[in-house]
């Protein structure tokens, strides 16, 4: 269901193609049993009672132990996916971000500048395979420099200077929001992401032209 | 004998107004018997979710297509932040209080709250700050708009200035001393009101979900009070507490809030199921399956949802999350038992399925949809990706609905008789059940598909063209059946009240469903001092042992 284009993001949609299985699987156990328990228990004489038991430890024990492996699980492979994900080839790209209100500032080495403009949400142009560190900095309010494509949002806190690094690993173009309320024009904070083969990203870089042109694409509807 | 006992049953001094109401409205206003406090509680907090209701339905009508077409960006920003305001302040902390201030009293076997006139404040206080809150909107410049969550340094003085974020912080802090009078009075009715027998073992669950909420937000209120006044000193006398270019930190404020956020999700949950725990067992015909597990689940979830509230801020890269993760997913096992139980109670027994019964499995189905998705957003690796989208709005939602609207209905439905001496439509109640599953099922479900895909929360607008219009849809047209089913409910009331008063349908009776506890065992609705007399309490169902003498 998720198809992130970065190195990281993959581990991510791994890791959310587990969680849904195992939630899917508890949801069958405990709707199963309730449905048993409506079927069975449903439409029968009300004027006599039923057994009265109060519990039974060694069922309570059972279920309380497999609540208690199921978030061990959870717990362990939340860290094991953390650790691939923080752990990051070299960098071959920085990229300085800056978020205000309302709007994005991308400055590239060489000088080479995209913000937004009035209208017209900016272009995050990146090579692909090439890994980027991207330094985000805020002066007003928090904004989240977030990319569903990535499937990661990284906060950014005013006097919190912070880092974010991702691999894409596919071309294509995808929009991206600031995810963290910022004021009135917050849902106006867009901007695009394209990723590029790195030929056409080195030309971008030197002449502006390719890849970042024009307002924000269309992007295809995900199925 | 212990001394609880002549404390009990001490008749309140003549001449206390509690003793005999005064006629009419006045009589009202100047109520301090718990259980004319409890209906204002319960009716107050009803009107303000039928407010917070119709706040989201504007948004709900923004949402359906993207544009703006009924209320611009900042309009929206103050519509999302009152309703989150309204739902969680003002509405779900105050219903559950409502029915606390009902029915602990007669759940313990007490004439009234040990401080009846300290009760009677916490009401108006309660009812000064919701009013308070809502008046931000007559200022010129709106309601506050910076989310109920009210994030520095977005809500201090240079970013979000006017009245309206004052009025805001105000209006929460008195609902806050409010909930702590309220927490002080209910702990001291359970510790020293208790009639002879009742046992802390044999406290009904309900009673326990108070204990145990009382005692968390006496830990948590004291903190998001000061917080509010530090944000207060922030935005009017420029004191840096949260913004950094006066060496102020944003994540502060976080970890302030949170800390008194997290615990409130169960504040709010906590009582509503409390309030599952009691009907189930009445519908199924058994008692409670394991009733002392029950209770430490409670009390640990009550102790644990102290320790996870920075699960909130993995995003903000500024703290251990594998500690958080780690505390979150522990509270999954004492919930997971609450949810066993309750399915196990209903194994094996003889079940009716009258509205009340209907909602609490209502409740079953819709809390677990929500319980299911809490684990996951305890893993950053995934919350990273979720955080502040819509699965998150899904998620929450899907626990506040089950818990204080589905729990609520089904409550409002079991002991509208005792609260009123006379039943609610069963006919009707059952449409409005149907009407409710449906129609919050297609609201909430395919918002989890919004997220997944990238919408955030908090969004006025959406862009065309990703993926987010089909569902928004959806989610719109969803809330039209909500709406019915409310609106139903509030037909419901009058024609059943109306019908009461005509004689048209016979008199509640004293125990309607044959309950357990012991507000079963006085009259509907209970004589000023509750009780004439009590059964003896030998278990948690002193009221089922006296109906079936010594029947196992």
């Amino acid at each position: 269901m998720l198809d992130p284009v970065t190195r990281d993001g993959r581990y991510v949609a791994d890791l959310w193609t587990f969680l849904a299985v195992a939630a899917t699987a508890v949801a069958v156990v405990v709707l199963g049993l309730l449905t048993i328990a409506i079927l069975r228990g449903r439409g029968r004489d009300a004027g006599e009672l039923p057994p009265q038991r109060h519990g039974n430890l060694a069922l309570e024990l059972t279920y309380t132990g497999g609540a208690a492996a199921l978030s061990a699980v959870i717990f362990g492979l939340g860290l094991w996916f953390q650790a691939r994900i923080d752990d990051d080839p070299p960098t071959d790209l920085e990229v300085s971000v800056q978020g205000y209100q309302w709007g994005w500032r991308f400055e590239y080495p060489g000088g080479r500048v995209v913000a937004s403009e009035p209208g017209n949400d900016p272009v995050l142009v990146l090579p692909v395979g090439e890994t980027v560190t991207f330094h985000l900095r805020s002066d007003d309010v928090i904004h989240s420099f977030f990319v569903p494509a990535f499937a990661w949002k990284q906060d950014v806190v005013p006097g919190r200077p912070i880092d974010l690094t991702v691999t894409p690993v596919r071309e294509g173009r995808h929009v991206a929001h600031c995810a963290e309320l910022c004021g009135i024009d917050h849902a106006r904070m867009n901007f695009a992401v394209d990723i590029v083969s790195p030929e056409a990203f080195d030309r971008w870089l030197a002449t502006g032209e390719g890849p970042g042109d024009g307002p924000v694409p269309d992007v295809e509807e995900p199925s | 004998m212990s001394p609880a006992v002549a404390v009990a049953h001490r008749p309140t001094a003549p001449g206390d107004p509690g003793d005999q109401p005064l006629p009419g409205i006045v009589g009202w206003l100047t109520t301090t018997d718990h259980k004319r406090i409890g209906i204002l509680y319960v009716g107050t907090s009803f009107a303000f979710f039928v407010v917070g209701g119709l706040l989201a339905a504007l948004m709900r009508a923004e949402l359906a297509e993207p544009g703006l077409q009924f209320v611009g960006s900042q309009r929206y920003n103050q519509l999302f932040t009152i309703h989150g305001t309204v739902m969680m302040f003002l509405f779900a902390v105050p219903m559950a209080t409502g029915l606390a201030n009902f029915l602990v009293p007669l759940h313990v076997g007490a004439p009234d709250m040990a401080f009846p006139r300290l009760n009677a404040l916490s009401y108006w206080l309660y009812v000064a700050g919701g009013l308070v809150v809502l008046s931000g909107f007559l200022t010129s410049r709106g309601a506050a708009d910076f989310g109920w969550t009210a994030y520095a340094p977005l809500s201090d003085g240079t970013y979000s200035p006017g009245a309206g974020g004052d009025l805001w912080i105000t209006g929460i802090a008195l609902t806050g001393v409010a909930s702590t009078l309220t927490a002080i009075n209910l702990l001291s009715t359970v510790i020293a009101l208790r009639a002879p027998g009742m046992t802390m073992f044999r406290l009904p669950i309900f009673t326990w979900t108070m204990m145990v909420v009382s005692f968390m937000i006496l830990i948590a209120f004291p903190v998001i009070t000061a917080a509010l006044f530090m944000l207060l000193a922030d935005r009017r006398l420029d004191a840096h507490f949260f913004t950094p270019s006066g060496g102020g930190d944003p994540i502060l404020y976080q970890h302030l809030f949170w800390f008194f956020g997290h615990p409130e999700v169960y504040i709010v949950a906590l009582p509503f199921f409390g309030v599952i725990s009691e009907i189930i067992p009445v519908f199924s015909r058994k008692p409670i399956f394991g009733y002392k597990a029950m209770v430490i689940a409670t009390v640990l979830i009550g102790a644990y949802s102290l320790t996870v509230w920075a699960h909130h801020m993995f995003t903000s890269g500024a703290i251990n999350d594998g500690f958080f993760s780690g505390a979150t997913l522990l509270i999954a096992v004492p919930t997971g038992i609450k949810i066993f139980s309750w399915v196990f109670t209903m194994w094996g027994g003889r079940l009716r399925f009258d509205t009340p019964m209907l909602y609490a499995v209502g409740f079953v189905v819709v809390f677990l949809i929500g319980g299911l998705t809490g684990p996951m957003l305890a893993v950053r690796a995934f919350d990273s990706h979720v955080h502040d989208t819509y699965f998150v709005v899904a998620h929450m939602h899907y626990v506040l609905l089950g818990t204080a609207v589905f729990a609520m209905f089904g409550a409002l439905f079991f002991w509208w008789p005792k609260l009123f001496g006379h039943r609610l439509d069963e006919g009707l109640g059952k449409v409005q059940f149907w009407l409710l599953f449906v129609g919050s099922n297609i609201v909430f479900f395919p918002q989890h598909v919004l997220g997944l895909r990238g919408m955030p929360r908090r969004f006025a607008d959406y862009p065309e063209g990703i993926g987010y219009e089909t569902l928004n849809l959806w989610s719109s047209l969803g809330t039209i059946l909500v709406a019915l089913a409310v609106l139903l409910f509030l037909v419901n009331i009058a024609a059943s009240a109306r019908r009461a008063r005509r004689g048209d349908a016979a008199p509640a009776g004293d125990d309607p469903w044959q309950g357990n506890t012991l507000e079963w065992a006085t009259s509907s609705p209970p004589p000023t001092h509750n009780f004439h007399s009590l059964p003896p309490i030998r278990s948690e169902r002193p009221v089922f042992d006296h109906r079936w003498g010594d029947r196992p």
